[in-house]
């Protein structure tokens, strides 16, 4: 072989290595939003001149990790200017079905949906101009999944000297691909039991409401009640695969933000025989419903006579 | 060398070109159209008359009086009067009133119409031997029918209390305004959802506008059906000055509004519109067209000093 041709080969290799470096994950689990709306520019254009049928395009993306599942609405406008509003379910209500897939390590920028809306826009004789916006609402049951290292330490108050793999400390939680987010989780270590203060907050745009209650969200509904509002379902809270109980007093399993925070507890007994401190994932499930909107700003004109 | 023609034609001819993409200019706007407040305008023309006349003792002396009448309003005038008042101890005019039809403005004519119109007098002879002086008004006037429209967008929101939590597109406030193109205008509306119904929930809501209304111009407001009075020698009503006319619809309905005819009070005058028919309390807001349109009658004038000077 010749010099030349083993220093093509070893530039091709050192490419080749240098290419292949550990590739991380992608971080799906990172975010602070569900789903992002947005009107496609020019559906519906800033200025329509009637009369004529307009669309009306939205696109939808879920930035979170979990699945959306729920619907869209359109509102905000005279149904004597814009009429007969088509879309996918047919006539009345003007809405469309949601069901996009968030993040995944195949998927780093989740689904993304188009809703399409078709209406006809007219102005009676006497009026020439009418503004107006409109708004299209998400309403969409959602999840929430916390993970993290805790550690578990058996003899906090132990006096004996003992080098520890860990010791019981608070842990600040980065987002977690969703709108409600755990944020801290602070131990508190008592004779074979650790008491968790686990902190819960809204850090999205939205409104949480209690899941499964679609029918209050959405805007031609008879809206939200007050024991709906800020109700987040807390599925689970497992340490190492073990359940941590949790103590929510009478609310069946339910959580209600104030001022878009909550906190609560969960006990988790450490398991017989364990005599030294050890790490261990604490894992978090939360369900909820969560409102969202977008609006645009609209004109619906006629050409002058 | 032929290039520096070549250069200068070319540059003649870029020079020429306009900016842009070339399309037309877009007619003029509903809004641009419906703004100002003014009605019929009245102007003497230069010398039309003259600010100094003469006479002498056995005869006078003809002149014109020449007026430009322009619409400056958005409303077209259909069959009003013009009329010249004067001393007839010192002048005459002949054919001191006639009809006049001015279209208001549009998009064909932004400006609004405008047209000029001449009356042939003559100042009268000094009858009195010591006399040397006369000074006297000549006054145009204009009686019309107008009406003022106002198109404006409002929020109907039927969550009275705001409990059901449901994100809006909009919420109700009072509008002001500035002019419509007309020397009656809307000034303000405010609107307010009523309850509908009654009992411990509210199932619907009824909009309700209380509506501002003021004389803006510099002229005088009367009936519609009373107007020609103003110009003419008939009897005119006192009730029927500063009376204003109302209709209302709220997206393509109609709102009952009271008092109708309003009067004015120092110029300004309030009525309430509600809707017939109740929006329910699930609708979510949303805007829509609000239409007031005014109809009355009114009068314009002009005034013009003059100083007649015997001639010996």
């Amino acid at each position: 072989m010749s010099k030349g041709a083993a220093a093509i080969i070893l530039v091709f290799a050192a490419i080749a290595i240098a290419g292949c470096g550990q590739q991380s994950a992608p971080d799906t689990r990172s975010g602070t939003r569900g789903l992002e709306m947005s009107f496609i520019q020019g559906n519906p254009p800033d200025r329509f001149i009637v009369p004529g049928e307009m669309g009306i395009s939205l696109q939808i993306k879920n930035t979170g990790w979990a699945t959306a599942e729920g619907n869209v609405y359109l509102s905000g406008f005279d149904p004597s200017v814009l009429s007969d509003l088509r879309n996918p379910n047919g006539a009345g209500i003007p809405y469309d079905g949601l069901g996009i897939r968030g993040k995944s390590v195949g998927d780093s920028q989740g689904e993304i949906a188009w809703k399409d809306f078709k209406v006809n826009a007219r102005l009676s004789d006497e009026v020439d101009v009418y503004r107006t916006r409109i708004l299209a609402t998400a309403c969409y049951n959602y999840e929430t999944i916390a993970s993290t290292m805790v550690c578990v330490d058996p003899t906090p108050f132990g006096v004996t000297e003992r080098q520890k793999v860990c010791t019981s400390a608070p842990v600040s939680l980065s987002s977690q691909g969703a709108p409600v987010a755990v944020t801290r989780i602070e131990p508190s270590n008592a004779a074979g039991k650790i008491r968790f203060t686990i902190h819960v907050q809204n850090v999205g745009p939205g409104l949480v409401y209690q899941v499964d209650h679609e029918d209050g969200c959405q805007p031609y509904g008879p809206g939200l009640k007050f024991e709906e509002l800020n109700q987040i379902r807390v599925e689970s809270v497992t340490i190492g695969g073990q359940p941590c109980n949790v103590d929510l007093g009478n609310n069946e399993g339910f959580i209600k933000l104030i001022d878009g925070r909550k906190s609560f507890l969960c006990t988790y007994s450490i398991p017989g025989g364990q005599n030294a401190a050890f790490n261990s994932p604490i894992i978090i499930r939360l369900r909820y419903g969560y409102r969202d909107s977008v609006s645009k700003d609209l004109e619906i004109a006629k050409i002058p006579r | 060398m032929k290039w520096p023609a070549f250069a200068i034609l070319a540059l003649m001819t870029l020079a020429g070109c306009k900016s842009g993409d070339g399309s037309p200019s877009l007619p003029v706007s509903y809004s641009a159209i419906h703004s100002g407040t003014e009605g019929i305008k009245i102007e003497f023309l230069p010398n039309g008359p003259p600010e100094n006349l003469q006479a002498g003792e056995e005869a006078g002396v003809d002149y014109k009086i020449s007026l430009k009448i322009s619409n400056k309003g958005a409303a077209d005038v259909d069959s009003g009067l013009l009329a010249i008042i004067y001393n007839p101890d010192y002048i005459r005019v002949e054919d001191a009133s006639r009809e006049v039809s001015l279209l208001g403005r549009g998009p064909a004519n932004p400006p609004g119409t405008v047209i000029f119109e001449f009356f042939s007098s003559q100042t009268l002879p000094f009858t009195e031997v010591q006399s040397k002086k006369r000074e006297t008004k000549i006054t145009a006037v204009a009686c019309y029918r107008y009406s003022t429209e106002s198109l404006s967008d409002t929020c109907i929101d039927a969550d009275l209390l705001n409990i059901n939590m449901k994100q809006k597109a909009c919420v109700p406030k009072s509008l002001a305004f500035s002019g419509q193109g007309a020397p009656v205008a809307v000034v303000k509306i405010e609107p307010e959802m009523l309850p509908d119904g009654s009992g411990s929930s509210i199932t619907a809501v009824r909009p309700q506008y209380t509506v501002h209304i003021k004389n803006v111009g510099l002229g005088q407001v009367v009936s519609g059906e009373a107007v020609q009075a103003l110009c003419t020698e008939a009897i005119l009503e006192p009730r029927a000055l500063n009376m204003v006319g109302i209709t209302a619809s709220l997206s393509e309905k109609g709102l009952d509004c009271s008092p109708n005819p309003v009067r004015l009070e120092s110029g300004e005058g309030k009525v309430r519109c509600i809707a017939s028919e109740a929006v329910p309390a699930s609708t979510p807001s949303y805007n829509t067209p609000l239409l007031v349109k005014l109809s009355y009658g009114y009068m314009s004038s002009e005034s013009k000093k003059v100083t007649i000077t015997k001639t010996e």
